[in-house]
C-alpha cells in the first residue's frame, strides 16, 4: 500500500507522480500491491525514493558487468590512481580525488578492483545516490569516502525493516548459508540489490531468482547439511526523508512525465 | 617458557627477518637440535608462521606443526578443497583433537601479533574452526582477540561476524566488560550490544548493570536471529521470544522450540499470544516476568487465568482471544 501525505495511491495516481525511469512502473506496482504500508511525507520524497531505487537498480546491473571481482577484506583491491586500500580491506578515497570520479571508476575499470558483497553493497547505493543528487552535491556529502563493511559511512541514512509481504525493488536483503563448508566460508552469506520480476544481483554469484541462489549457496555447504540457505527477513534501506534533508535540493531528480 | 625460547625472542625482538636468517644458520649448524627447537611445545605460532616457506618440505616436523602448515597452505593459497595430507595412524578421535589443540595453540600464541594481513587471514580462519566448527573455544579469548584487533585498527570484521554468528548468548557478557575500557572501545561494544535497551546512555556501571539484569532476564527467551555485521549495519543476533516469557517456558536460541513441553492450555495460549501485536506481546510478557519474581506461586495462579483476562488488566481489546 502506497500512502503520500496520508492519501492511498493507485498505481496509475502514483506513476502520474513518479519520474518515468527504467523500474518506476515494478517500483510503483510493488509499493502499491504489497500488504505493508509504504509512508511518504510529501511527493517530493516519494520521487527521490522512487528515482534512488530506480538508480540503484541501474547501478547493480552495471556493476554485475563492470568485471569487478569478489575478493575478501585480506585482499581487497582497488585502482591506486584514485584509491587506498586500509589495513581493514576498505577503499579509502585519496585525497585529489573526486568522490563521483572514485566511484565511478569502479563502475568503468571494474577489473582493477576486487571487494566483499558488503563493500558492493555500499557502492551500489552510493552510486544510486550520485545519479540521483548529481556530482556537484555527491561530491560535498561523501568528501572523504571511505568504503568497507556496512560500518562508517556518513550521509549514508540507512534502516533496516521488515519484509513480511514481499520486498520491493531497489531493497538490499541478506541470503544465509548457516551450514557452510569451511573450504567455502566466502559462501557463509550473500548480500543481494533486490532487482523487479523476482531477481536478485549478489557480487560475485551474479544474477538470478530465489531458488538460483539457494542452489549457489547450498553448493558450498557441510557434507550432510540438513539446513538450506535461505533469505533472511529484513531489507536495508536508505531513509529517502533523511537524505532528502541531507541533500537539501531536488533540482537533478527528473521531474514526472504527465500524460499527454 | 615461550619468551625464553631462541625463535620467539628472535623474532619478537629482531624481527621476522632476523628469524628466518636464525633458522638457516641453526639448520646448517646443527639441523637435528633445530629441528627440535622448531617442534618444542613452547614455540609460538608466529614463528612457525614465519618460517612456513623454510620448513614446510621437513619430514621431522611434529604434528601440530603439519596440522598447522597445511592450514596456512589452504588457507593462503585458497586450496581448499585440497585433502588433509597429514597421512599419520591415528584415530579419528586423535585427529579430532590434534587439530583443536593445534588451532587453540595457533590462537593463544598468535593472537596478539598483527604480522601482516596474511597472518591475520589464517588466525581468523583457525578461529572460524575452533569457534564455529568444533564449537571448542573459549568465547572471552575471542572476545579479547576482537578488542585487541579494533584498538590497534587491524582487519577484525570476520572475528565480528563469528562472535554474531555464535548463538551462545553469553559473549554479550564477555563484550559488556569492555564497557569499563577506554572510550575507543566502549564506543565499539556499545555498538555491538546496541540491542540491549539503556546500553548506550548511561554510565559504564550502570550499563553494564543494566545488562546483567536484561541478560538474567531473558537469556532463557532469547531467539538466535543469524544477524551479523555483514548482514547489516545494525545486526540484532537476539530478540526476545515473548511467548516463551510470557509463559515462562524456557526455549532453543536456534529453533524457537520450547524445551519443555507445553500443556494443551499452554499451547492454546502460546497461539494466541502469537496472534497479538508485538508491543501487546511486550507488555503482558513483561508483566508476567514482573508476578514471576515477585511472586512465584502467585504468578502460578495469575498465569492459568485465560489471556482475555491478562487482556482485560491492561485494558487491551481484543475478540479473537480466549
Amino acid at each position: 500500500m502506497l500512502v503520500i501525505q496520508g492519501q492511498r495511491l493507485t498505481i496509475s495516481q502514483a506513476q502520474q507522480l513518479a519520474p518515468a525511469l527504467n523500474h518506476s512502473q515494478e517500483i510503483i506496482s510493488s509499493m502499491v500491491n504489497n500488504g505493508e504500508v509504504y509512508l511518504f511525507s510529501s511527493e517530493l520524497v516519494f520521487r527521490l525514493a522512487v528515482t534512488l531505487r530506480s538508480h540503484i537498480i541501474d547501478s547493480a546491473l552495471t556493476l554485475a558487468k563492470s568485471g569487478a571481482d569478489f575478493e575478501t577484506f585480506y585482499r581487497t583491491k582497488g585502482n591506486p590512481n584514485y584509491w587506498e586500500i586500509t589495513e581493514m580491506g576498505g577503499l579509502q578515497l585519496k585525497n585529489n580525488t573526486q568522490p563521483s570520479t572514485g566511484l565511478q571508476d569502479i563502475f568503468n575499470n571494474g577489473s582493477t578492483y576486487g571487494f566483499e558483497c558488503a563493500t558492493a553493497m555500499e557502492i551500489v547505493l552510493l552510486h544510486g545516490i550520485l545519479l540521483s543528487i548529481g556530482e556537484e552535491l555527491f561530491n560535498t556529502l561523501y568528501a572523504h569516502l571511505y568504503l568497507w563493511d556496512w560500518q562508517d559511512v556518513p550521509n549514508l541514512p540507512l534502516t533496516i525493516e521488515p519484509v513480511q509481504q514481499g520486498d520491493i525493488p531497489g531493497d538490499v536483503r541478506y541470503f544465509k548459508n548457516p551450514q557452510v563448508s569451511p573450504n567455502h566460508m566466502a559462501f557463509q552469506g550473500e548480500n543481494v540489490i533486490v532487482l523487479p520480476n523476482g531477481r536478485y544481483y549478489g557480487h560475485g554469484v551474479g544474477i538470478g531468482d530465489h531458488d538460483y541462489f539457494v542452489t549457489q549457496l547450498n553448493k558450498a555447504r557441510r557434507p550432510g547439511a540438513t539446513i538450506d540457505a535461505y533469505l533472511m527477513p529484513r531489507a536495508t534501506r536508505i531513509v529517502v526523508e533523511r537524505l532528502a534533508y541531507l541533500s537539501q535540493s531536488f533540482i537533478q531528480i527528473p521531474q514526472p512525465t504527465l500524460p499527454v | 617458557m615461550r619468551q625464553r625460547h631462541l625463535f620467539n625472542r628472535v623474532f619478537s625482538e629482531e624481527g621476522p627477518e632476523a628469524l628466518r636468517q636464525k633458522w638457516i644458520e641453526e639448520v646448517s649448524r646443527k639441523p637435528k637440535e633445530a629441528y627440535e627447537k622448531l617442534n618444542d611445545p613452547f614455540l609460538d605460532f608466529p614463528s612457525l608462521f614465519v618460517l612456513k616457506d623454510d620448513v614446510k618440505e621437513i619430514e621431522e616436523l611434529s604434528i601440530r606443526n603439519r596440522i598447522a602448515l597445511l592450514h596456512i597452505e589452504k588457507v593462503l593459497n585458497l586450496n581448499l578443497t585440497a585433502p588433509p595430507i597429514l597421512d599419520l595412524p591415528m584415530s579419528d578421535l586423535e585427529t579430532y583433537d590434534n587439530h583443536v589443540q593445534c588451532y587453540s595453540w595457533m590462537i593463544e600464541s598468535g593472537s596478539a601479533t598483527l604480522l601482516n594481513n596474511d597472518f591475520l587471514y589464517v588466525i581468523d580462519h583457525a578461529c572460524t574452526h575452533l569457534y564455529h566448527f568444533y564449537k571448542e573455544g573459549h568465547m572471552a579469548q575471542l572476545v579479547e582477540l576482537l578488542f585487541h584487533r579494533y584498538r590497534n585498527s587491524a582487519q577484525h570484521h570476520y572475528l565480528l561476524q563469528l562472535l554474531y554468528d555464535s548463538p551462545q548468548c553469553e559473549w554479550l557478557l564477555y563484550v559488556a566488560r569492555y564497557l569499563y575500557a577506554s572510550p575507543k572501545e566502549r564506543r565499539f561494544a556499545q555498538r555491538i550490544l546496541h540491542f540491549i535497551p539503556n546500553v548506550r546512555s548511561t554510565s559504564p556501571e550502570v550499563a553494564i548493570e543494566t545488562i546483567e539484569d536484561w541478560y538474567e532476564e531473558h537469556h532463557q527467551y532469547l531467539l538466535f536471529t543469524g544477524e551479523t555485521n555483514d548482514t547489516n549495519h545494525d545486526p540484532v543476533p537476539f530478540v526476545i521470544h515473548y511467548g516463551a516469557k510470557y509463559l515462562g517456558k524456557a526455549i532453543h536460541c536456534q529453533t524457537g522450540q520450547y524445551i519443555s513441553p507445553l500443556s494443551h492450555q499452554e499451547f492454546d495460549k502460546a497461539q494466541s499470544f502469537a496472534q497479538l501485536s508485538l508491543d501487546v506481546q511486550e507488555r503482558l510478557s513483561t508483566t508476567s516476568a514482573h508476578y514471576r519474581k515477585e511472586n512465584r506461586s502467585k504468578w502460578r495462579e495469575w498465569i492459568k487465568q485465560p489471556l482475555s483476562a491478562h487482556l482485560d488488566e491492561h485494558r487491551i481489546y481484543r475478540p479473537c482471544c480466549h
